[in-house]
């Protein structure tokens, strides 16, 4: 592969080790009973596995995005569930990086690099949209500390992680020439007004625990406050290619799985595989989808390591993510029969997953009339 | 603490079913198989690094074998080891286990003098468990073999595993111990660890680079042991399917049982 | 060079261990073959006396005594250092030595104090006429090397334990030598031995029992596990498992564990439940002399090595099997 290095070919030997030993029996475990990854997460962090792509003064080793992929791919071999949420964290620790204090920095970010802590973001709220200017969670300054009222509704990991940041209204109005009047605060779960509700049932990415989430007279420090949280909000994009890097390493593992499962399966002396040309070639036309996926994905990342970060492609490789391990998988299911659609083969999930990925971060629908705007 | 460990680049055991024979050369065809470090010698790595943790120190890796051996290297290092040594070179190839033992030995006397030495217990393709030992020999330092356990109590305290137990010895310094898969549960190498080892002394010498080297020792012409015949293990067996109903099934390995003797009033 | 073929007669209290009837056995058979070869039982240790008539009734014409008590406590150190002097006192030609804990480290340890030639956990060892060829498995069990030392010696061999058929004997009149061990007296050991941990007594012993009920990755099952503990309590048979059902976290004990990292059994009868059939595992049921094996999957590679199979759920055939015998 182009884009691998003795160097990188290290890393993706321990990704891939850390995947098959730690989050395959946990893949399982997380679709059938939301068992919580939150152990995993924090030994991925003490291993320096979030260190990437993040800047040296936050804690990591610098912004190689190819490495960064190779991590989720591997992950994504195992379980989407588990790569979502790890790539959740550089989701955070990338905007987080530009946009807090040095102290915010020392206190948050760098434990969050470091698996010390696990940080979460509480930003969707039931009533309106996407329009921040209807969100009913506010903070209200009471000397140096400010007081949140408010709830979260679909937030990741709702019960898992350590601190939040809560998207917050402080006045009114937002006043979008000075761009004041909301806010970002990082509120410690462990505040007595902090509270979790249901942890809702999904049709995929089970295990992410995503819940609703309530904060009830919540005090917070002004140091707690981002002072930059346009920088967080706007910073929500960058990392969008990793979604196709777990789509990567999904494709390719059904891929794998199915060939294995064909050339095995012994009819009448001989395997499937070699009695149906069809069934070979439908599975080779997936594979060459899977290199082109392959490349786009890291020629984009490749494209970040020199600098050039293109926001509209990198949503267009996660709109693309969720098309593409649907695809893979209803094909592989039925490529493998009765096996395939087997809960326990591994397939299915992700047949369900690309459905919930394809509305995570961001709805893939509300997405295209983004690009329609760049024409 | 001055560490040593022993490694070798084997073909990795997960693709073993791959392994097939020549039937014109009988020379084992591995081709595309990759290289990794031996499952034993990653727990003796594991040994030192937690060694290493607990009195400081610092870890020599070295290994023999072709030039290629140098990627394990990278991966020991990468792991957490400080520096590597690899002696490549033709008059070594083709060495048994006294052979391989008698060059590590002097490749460890050229790099350094050490208080522990750590190998895996045996390779995952030979096998033969025995370069702990015999490079024990060849240093005139103490050795254990089969070790389930490596700590540090005034001394290098290990563990033997016998089939009656387990022995606790307590070893003089230098010594050389074959470390077990049951030793410890690997680490999986840290990301700043991997990134750092690229800096790390990574050197590769042939025979030439070793001094007072004795080439009666030296590669195939110092084995004294050789490589005859080669067989794949194939089985001859013919496998009889026994169909109908579970009870049916049930009936006739009753039977079968029955006939060989087995049941456990009859024994 | 004498024309004897040793055998290191491991102690097990005052047993020699199993291994050592499988190759005195053995030793008697090539020395037959061989022509004009003695065939002598090595032992180390403090008050050896008891383990001579055992020694001899297995086949031992000549037994070779090193009684000291720095014997007592095995050090690889000192064993090393009096099995060298033996061999360099009485120039035997051939050397085997079990594979054992002891076995598998004082070989290697020997051969590389005389500096000679050693093949490792052999599982056969044959004459062609003209040299011993020493049968070594590799690559996990894929292939069998032969091994053979043309010049130096002894020849020296570890055999696995469990491996060799052990043939009852006719007593002999063996010779009694007692070794020069002063030497001992001031020899000193790099090892300092500090104590001693039972395995507790070994009642599933899987390599000598006669019948085993050897269970994989499909027997994981709460269902289908009791079929194979139910059916090995109504056999009396042992109950050993491959690397995959430890997998599972079903069981730990790597002790009953078949396959090339593991131990290898020579039942009269191994049934495999849910054992897949890995090149590993059928390294350690060679000598097994019937082999039934049950698994789901009618593709696994496990019926290409037995004698019966049955396509199945152990979990309704086992109970059927019990309700039968």
């Amino acid at each position: 592969m182009w884009y691998l290095n003795e160097e990188r070919r290290l890393l993706q030997k321990t990704f891939r080790s850390y995947a098959q030993k730690r989050v395959r029996p946990l893949a399982l475990e997380m679709e059938d009973n939301d068992a919580s990854s939150r152990e995993a997460l924090l030994e991925m962090g003490k291993l320096g596995m979030f260190t990437m792509p993040v800047a040296e003064s936050c804690g990591g080793t610098g912004p190689d995005y190819i490495s960064w992929g190779l991590l989720l791919e591997e992950l994504g071999k195992e379980s989407a569930t588990f790569g979502f949420l790890a790539l959740l964290r550089q989701v955070f620790n990338g905007p987080m990086s530009a946009a807090c204090s040095e102290e915010q920095i020392r206190k948050y970010v760098i434990p969050a690099v470091n698996g010390e802590i696990l940080m979460g973001l509480a930003g969707n709220e039931p009533a309106g949209g996407n329009d921040l200017m209807e969100y009913q969670t506010k903070a209200v300054r009471d000397g140096d500390d400010w007081i949140i009222n408010g709830g979260k509704v679909l937030v990741t990991q709702a019960d898992e992680v350590d601190v939040f940041m809560v998207i917050a209204l402080t006045r009114d109005q937002i006043d979008f020439t000075t761009m004041q009047g909301l806010d970002i605060f990082f509120v410690p779960t462990s505040d007595p007004g902090f509270s979790v509700g249901h942890i809702e049932h999904k049709v995929g990415l089970n295990g992410s625990r995503t819940g609703s989430v309530y904060f009830d007279n919540c005090r917070v420090s002004e140091s707690d406050r981002i002072p930059n949280p346009w920088g967080i909000l706007m910073g929500f994009g960058p990392e969008l290619s990793g979604y196709a890097a777990l789509a990567l390493g999904g494709a390719e593992s059904m891929i794998a799985k199915t060939a294995d499962y064909l050339k095995n399966r012994i009819q009448m002396g001989r395997s499937l595989w070699d009695t149906h040309q069809a069934a070979r070639h439908d599975l080779a036309k997936l594979q060459m989808e899977v290199y082109n996926f392959r490349n786009a994905l890291y020629g984009h990342l490749a494209n970040r390591n020199c600098g050039i970060h293109d926001s509209l492609e990198a949503g267009a490789l996660k709109a693309a993510t969720g098309p593409l391990m649907e695809k893979v998988a209803s094909e592989c299911m039925l490529l493998m029969g009765g096996t395939g659609v087997i809960h326990e083969t591994g397939i299915e999930r992700y047949y369900r997953d690309a459905k919930a990925l394809q509305i995570a971060c961001f709805s893939d629908k509300t997405f295209v009339d983004t690009v329609a705007g760049s024409l | 603490m001055n560490i040593a460990v022993c490694i070798k680049s084997v073909p990795d055991p997960e693709f073993y079913d791959k392994i097939t024979l020549d039937p014109q050369t009988k020379r084992l065809v591995r081709d595309g198989i990759p290289a990794v470090i031996g499952e034993a010698d990653t727990h003796a790595l594991e040994a030192a690094l937690r060694l290493k943790e607990e009195l400081g120190g610092e870890i020599t890796v070295v290994s023999m074998g072709p030039p290629a051996a140098r990627d394990q290297l990278m991966e020991a290092l990468a792991m957490g080891a400080d520096r590597a040594f690899l002696i490549s070179d033709r008059k070594v190839g083709g060495a048994d286990s006294l052979a391989t033992s008698y060059t590590l030995s002097m490749l460890l006397k050229k790099t350094g003098t050490y208080d522990v030495i750590l190998a895996g217990n045996e390779s995952a393709d030979g096998s033969t468990a025995h370069v702990p030992s015999q490079l024990g020999v060849w240093m005139g330092a103490s050795h254990a073999a089969n070790a389930v356990d490596v700590s540090w109590d005034q001394g290098i305290v290990v563990t033997r595993k016998f089939e009656s137990g387990l022995g606790r010895y307590r070893l003089k310094t230098p010594c050389v111990i074959g470390v077990t898969g049951a030793a410890n549960e690997v680490r999986f190498a840290n990301v700043r660890t991997i990134l750092a080892a690229k800096n790390k002394p990574l050197v590769i010498y042939s025979a030439a680079d070793l001094e007072d080297l004795d080439e009666n020792y030296l590669g195939l012409k110092g084995s004294p042991s050789q490589n005859g015949e080669v067989e794949t293990m194939e089985s001859s067996k013919q496998c009889v399917m026994i169909t109908g109903t579970e009870s049916e099934i049930a009936q006739k390995l009753a039977d079968i049982l029955r006939q060989s003797a087995v049941r456990k009033e009859e024994a | 060079m004498a024309k004897e073929i040793w055998v290191f007669a491991e102690r097990n209290g005052n047993e020699p261990a199993g291994v050592v009837y499988e190759l005195l056995s053995k030793s008697r058979a090539l020395a037959k073959e061989m022509g004009g070869y003695k065939v002598a039982a090595v032992v180390l240790g403090e008050g050896n006396g008891p383990v001579f008539d055992k020694l001899t009734e297995a086949g031992a014409e000549i037994i070779y005594s090193a009684d000291h008590p720095a014997l007592r406590d095995y050090r690889c150190d000192i064993y090393g250092l009096t099995l060298e002097k033996l061999v360099r006192d009485y120039a035997p030609e051939y050397l085997f030595i079990g594979a054992t804990g002891i076995g598998s480290e004082l070989a290697p340890t020997t051969a590389g104090l005389l500096k000679t030639g050693l093949a490792a956990h052999c599982i056969d060892l044959r004459w062609n006429g003209e040299r011993l060829g020493c049968m070594v498995p590799a690559f996990g069990g894929k292939v069998v090397s032969e091994i053979y030392i043309p010049y130096a010696r002894p020849v020296m061999a570890s055999v696995r334990p469990g491996i060799l058929n052990a043939e009852a004997p006719g007593a002999v009149d063996a010779q009694i030598l007692s070794a020069e061990t002063a030497f001992l007296d001031t020899a000193e050991s790099g090892e300092e031995f500090l104590g001693f941990e039972s395995a507790g007594k070994q009642e599933n012993d899987i390599t000598e029992a006669q019948v085993v009920v050897a269970a994989g990755r499909g027997a994981a099952s709460d269902a289908a596990w009791k079929g194979v503990t139910d059916l090995a309590e109504r056999l009396g048979a042992a109950i050993a498992w491959s690397r995959a059902l430890i997998d599972t976290g079903r069981v730990s004990d790597e002790s009953a564990m078949i396959g090339t990292s593991g131990k290898s059994v020579k039942p009269g009868v191994l049934i495999n439940v849910g054992v897949s059939g890995a090149a590993q595992y059928i390294c350690g049921i060679g000598k097994s002399k019937t082999i039934i094996s049950i698994n789901k999957d009618k593709s696994a590679k496990i019926f290409e090595h037995s004698d019966y199979g049955v396509v199945g759920d152990a979990a309704k055939i086992l109970p059927a099997l019990i309700e039968k015998l």
